[in-house]
């Protein structure tokens, strides 16, 4: 099977050499400006260059970081600040009584080598009895060794200090650098001569044009994948395309597990499903694509009747996985049953009323009137429910729960529906960046937003539906949320 | 495509009262496009409708039709056995829609649920602006594609206005100057030269000025 | 057939240094609030422009303002804007305003409607400021309407325009400002100066094309009476007004005396800048400081020809 790697890094060729000894045919495609078409879903993407057309089963992007020094543009660019990898020659370090301060100011959790790198320098220092601050505007959290060097950092003795706001004023005269931070509640103004500002990292160049190209989600500092955990290490918004990022790593070491973890997870994935539909579970009969055949991975998808299709684009638009495609032929949206993790955005979206997902019957015949409708998704309500069963057992006769898959599927149907049966109606989704599917659950508050404001324009009780954002693992938010309802 | 955008609720339910048999027919052309009056805000409606008679103990019960498109008469043949069952009927079409089904069905009280706005496009997800004014004599040739009748809120032929600022229209910053499109566009396409032409009064007449306008395809016409 | 040039015109075409200021008619029918208004200016200035439903909020018309400062001995300038009238009623009013003996006319788009007392109106915008001077050059040398057919005794005025040194793009500025002169244009009253530095620029340029000798450039000067009204101008799209001269007026004594004093600090550098014919003052809402200023620039007496 075809595997492209897309993307121009020194990771390529090592790429190649894995996905070879596991008996994929790699095919590089370094040259992002040349690419004239990307379509199609796992197991039958296409892409084409000027010179040729490739069918893959998988892609593999493959994109450096590029580092900015980060004072450069400002006033503060020609004075005496160092960056975090700077300390000296530790024994030939005096005894200084001043404050260091270590600056980490991005508008997003920095890169993990980066803030490895700051902290074990931090902390070399506090060991050797000076006094440092380490000053960030987030504390990384997931994905790699940095928990242990915090630990590290502060039993060495270095003071963090966690901030929203920042500044950075140079004294000529007395050589000093004036820092003040907030947090909102106090501020801190330190003086010192000695300041080690962390470089930035920022997506390189060609990390926006692959993403708008491949249609992969990118967050707003243009990173792809970054600080979503489900989608960590290399997984991206899109099934079958994997992202080698480089943000969080600390050693190299790791990229190179990485590159050992995508290629076995392809390739137990294309066994699993080569041997479900041939029966056979050799892996080198493989064949180099699956386009043209009727390899179906997902049985619960997306399905447009054409019908009533308007081709207006908007679930290709809101899907958050690309997996809508036009059919020109017939006019027509269809879904990329492949790609398709069938949140339901697209059904909550489409004007026409045109998608349903397969397999899926909806409430109507039932009637359970009970005081309290919870719509909720599988990732958080659900399972905040199971986790309040005890509770909830003192409300038990007035509670029903019906649980979707995404809280993009809660449409303003479903609510209104349900507030037929039901004389309230509480809508459950995760919270903004823990959705899997993006953004599933702002749609949710949307139409949240829109039932309620149908209420009130009709005279009516608007209180009626009310809509929650939490995790799974906190459920007391939820119990709070349904005693206030009921 | 015909943007509009669907009346507020308010107005809908008070035009509605009294009413118990209702009939919503949405289009399944421009107004599902610009999500006023598609199939999906139809069933929202006849929910709300619904829910609401619920409340006031009223047996109201909503049919809603889809007809392809509102302006062609065969697509409004098709559903008129729904129309016929039905006390009133909430027209979702477009300024024509619902024009046209009053006069099919003569008989019917048809109430508009959409405000028409313009001819526009769809810039993202939810979002449409305008784009022509249907002015009948289209001179975009000389404004690099852009259009001055439409866009420039003053209608100027030669040029902006002096409230132009920062590439915005003065009347409201969320507006691009027309004329700043036209000159950034002929600017990129190597025809400044363009703007130094004077373009004379416009003959009016072309537009619904010169009242309601009607246009007749000779080739297909076979009668007198 | 001799054309009856109006005083400004001639005043222009001698070499003189113009001086024209503005009169804002009343939000009524007021005919003795105008009157009394062009007394105060007599014998100070060459003419006054009588604006035309400014800022789209609705005052007595300006060829009626117009007259009637004629009548006390001032030289109208009428306004006329696209905003309110379509091509037959601008050409109706027209001979109508000549007829009563007015002869210069500066022709604008007109703000907004959205920006005055009556948005709810609707705009008409039948023909742009550009087609009018167009129109109305071609009446002077054709004697015809818009239509083509002719008229015996055409309308034949003073044509001038505005202009906006601090507008972007520049460019685009620049080529509607030369579509203007070339339309027929013969006077340009420009926006209110603040940063003369900008202004000397955009009159290099206007050298440069030698527009200047194709239409009298007079320069705007607005008169601000307190910091209030200063801020206020301040934020009116297109106007640029340094940060010095609000600190100035922040820190003044007497607001008042140090808008004068501003003004007339203007009007002496503006004046020595090559290609600018003529000022042309702005004191709305305060039309009795126009002596003042006339004075104490040194502009008096002014010529009679």
């Amino acid at each position: 099977m075809n595997v492209a790697i897309v993307g121009r890094s020194q990771v390529n060729g090592v790429l190649q050499k894995h996905l070879a000894e596991q008996g994929f045919i790699p095919f590089l495609v370094d040259d992002i400006d040349d690419i004239r078409e990307f379509n199609g879903e796992k197991f039958k993407f296409t892409l084409r260059t000027s010179r040729n057309s490739i069918n893959a089963g998988y892609v593999i992007v493959t994109e450096e970081l590029s580092n900015e020094r980060y004072l450069d543009d400002t006033p503060l660019k020609d004075t005496s600040y160092r960056s975090i990898d700077d300390i000296g020659d530790l024994d030939k370090r005096g005894t200084e009584n001043w404050p260091m301060a270590f600056i980490l100011d991005f508008p997003s959790e920095s890169p993990a080598y980066i803030t490895a790198e700051a902290l074990e320098n931090a902390a070399r220092l506090a060991v050797r009895k000076k006094r440092v601050l380490y000053l960030a505007r987030f504390m990384r959290t997931a994905g790699s060794d940095v928990e242990s060097l915090y630990k590290r950092a502060r039993n060495s003795g270095v003071t963090f200090i966690k901030y929203n706001e920042l500044s950075i004023n140079y004294d000529q005269d007395a050589g000093l650098f004036q820092i003040q931070a907030k947090d909102g509640y106090d501020s801190i103004r330190i003086e010192t001569p000695e300041v080690h500002v962390a470089g930035k990292a920022v997506p390189g160049s060609g990390i926006g044009k692959i993403a708008k190209l491949l249609r992969l989600k990118q967050d707003k500092n243009g990173f792809v994948n970054e600080g979503k955990s489900f989608l960590f290490p290399t997984l991206t918004s899109r099934d079958g395309i994997y992202f080698l990022n480089t943000a969080s790593l600390t050693k190299a070491e790791e990229l190179l597990e990485r590159i050992q973890f995508t290629v076995s997870e392809i390739k137990s994935e294309v066994n699993r499903i080569y041997k479900n539909s041939t029966g056979c579970a050799k892996v080198l009969d493989m064949p180099m694509d699956f386009s043209g055949t009727d390899v179906v991975i997902n049985d619960k998808h997306a399905v447009v009747d054409a019908g009533k299709c308007a081709f207006c684009y908007t679930c290709f638009r809101a899907c958050p996985h690309a997996a809508m495609a036009p059919d020109y032929e017939n006019s027509v949206m269809k879904n990329l049953s492949n790609s398709c993790q069938a949140c339901g955005i697209c059904v909550s979206v489409c004007p026409a009323d045109a998608v349903r997902i397969t397999g899926e019957d909806r409430e109507e015949g039932r009637i359970e009137s009970n005081t309290l409708k919870i719509l909720c998704c599988e990732n958080s309500g659900e399972i905040a429910v199971k986790k309040l069963r005890d509770e909830l057992s003192e409300v038990y006769g007035k509670v029903s729960v019906t649980s979707v898959r995404c809280g993009g599927d809660i449409n303003v149907e479903a609510i209104t529906s349900a507030l037929k049966q039901h004389e309230k109606v509480l809508v459950v989704t995760c919270m903004d960046d823990a959705c899997k599917h993006f953004e599933g659950n702002k749609r949710a508050q949307r139409f949240v937003e829109r039932v309620k404001e149908m209420l009130k324009a009709s005279g009516m009780d608007e209180n009626r539906v009310e809509c929650l954002k939490i995790s799974h693992a906190m459920p007391y938010v939820m119990l709070d949320g349904i005693r206030e309802m009921i | 495509m015909i943007v509009a955008e669907q009346k507020p609720l308010e107005e809908i339910m008070k035009s509605l009262e009294g009413f118990e048999r209702i009939a919503i027919a949405a289009c399944g052309t421009c107004v599902t496009v610009c999500m006023a009056g598609g199939e999906k805000e139809a069933l929202k409606l006849a929910s709300i409708l619904e829910l609401k008679g619920k409340e006031k103990n009223v047996p109201v019960k909503v049919k809603v039709v889809t007809p392809k498109r509102q302006c062609d008469v065969e697509f409004l043949d098709d559903v008129a056995e729904d129309i016929q069952d039905s006390d009133v009927v909430l027209s979702m079409g477009c300024g024509a829609g619902i024009q046209f089904m009053a006069e099919r069905f003569r008989g019917k009280l048809v109430l508009p649920g959409v405000n028409t706005k313009f001819i526009g496009v769809a810039r993202d997800v939810g979002v449409w602006t305008e784009m022509c004014q249907g002015c009948g004599e289209c001179i975009l040739e000389k404004t690099g594609g852009v259009c001055p009748v439409a866009r420039c809120s003053k209608s100027n032929f030669n040029g902006p206005c002096g409230g132009s600022s920062g590439g915005k229209c003065e009347i409201d910053p969320s507006i691009d100057c027309g004329w700043q499109l036209i000159y950034n566009r002929l600017k990129e396409l190597g025809r400044l030269e363009k703007l130094y032409e004077i373009i004379e009064p416009k003959d009016w007449r072309s537009s619904r000025d010169g009242g309601p306008r009607r246009v007749e395809k000779k080739e297909v016409r076979i009668d007198a | 057939m001799t054309v009856e040039k109006s005083n400004l015109q001639r005043i222009l075409e001698a070499g003189h240094f113009s001086v024209t200021a503005e009169i804002g008619p009343p939000m009524s029918a007021d005919a003795e609030f105008v009157r009394k208004k062009a007394r105060e200016m007599a014998g100070i200035i060459d003419a006054a422009n009588v604006t035309d439903n400014q800022t789209a909020i609705v005052r007595m018309s300006s060829i009626a303002a117009s007259y009637l400062i004629s009548q006390e001995g001032i030289e109208p300038v009428v306004q006329m804007t696209c905003r309110d009238r379509n091509r037959i009623a601008i050409q109706s009013d027209l001979l109508g305003a000549y007829a009563l003996g007015l002869r210069n006319l500066l022709c604008l788009s007109g703000d907004h409607q959205s920006f005055g007392n009556h948005p709810q109106s609707k705009n008409v915008y039948d023909i742009d400021s550009i087609q009018l001077l167009k129109a109305l050059r071609r009446m002077k040398e054709e004697q015809v309407f818009i239509s083509g057919k002719p008229t015996k005794k055409p309308a034949e005025f003073f044509l001038g325009a505005t202009a906006n040194p601090f507008a972007d793009p520049e460019e685009l500025q620049f080529i509607r400002l030369h579509k203007k002169i070339e339309a027929g244009a013969q006077f340009i009253q420009t926006q209110a100066i603040y940063d003369v530095e900008k202004f000397a620029s955009w009159m290099e340029k206007v050298r440069k094309a030698g527009l200047h000798k194709k239409a009298y450039m007079l320069a705007g000067i607005l008169v601000n009476k307190s910091l209030k009204s200063l801020e206020m101008t301040k934020k009116v799209a297109g106007m640029r007004v340094p940060d010095g001269l609000v600190d100035r007026m922040r820190k003044a004594s007497s607001q008042e005396e140090e808008g004068v004093n501003i003004a007339l600090e203007l009007i002496s550098e503006i004046k020595k800048i090559e290609g600018v014919s003529g000022i042309h003052i702005m004191a709305v809402g305060w039309e009795s400081i126009v002596p003042t200023i006339v004075e104490r620039a040194g502009f008096l007496p002014r010529p009679k020809l």
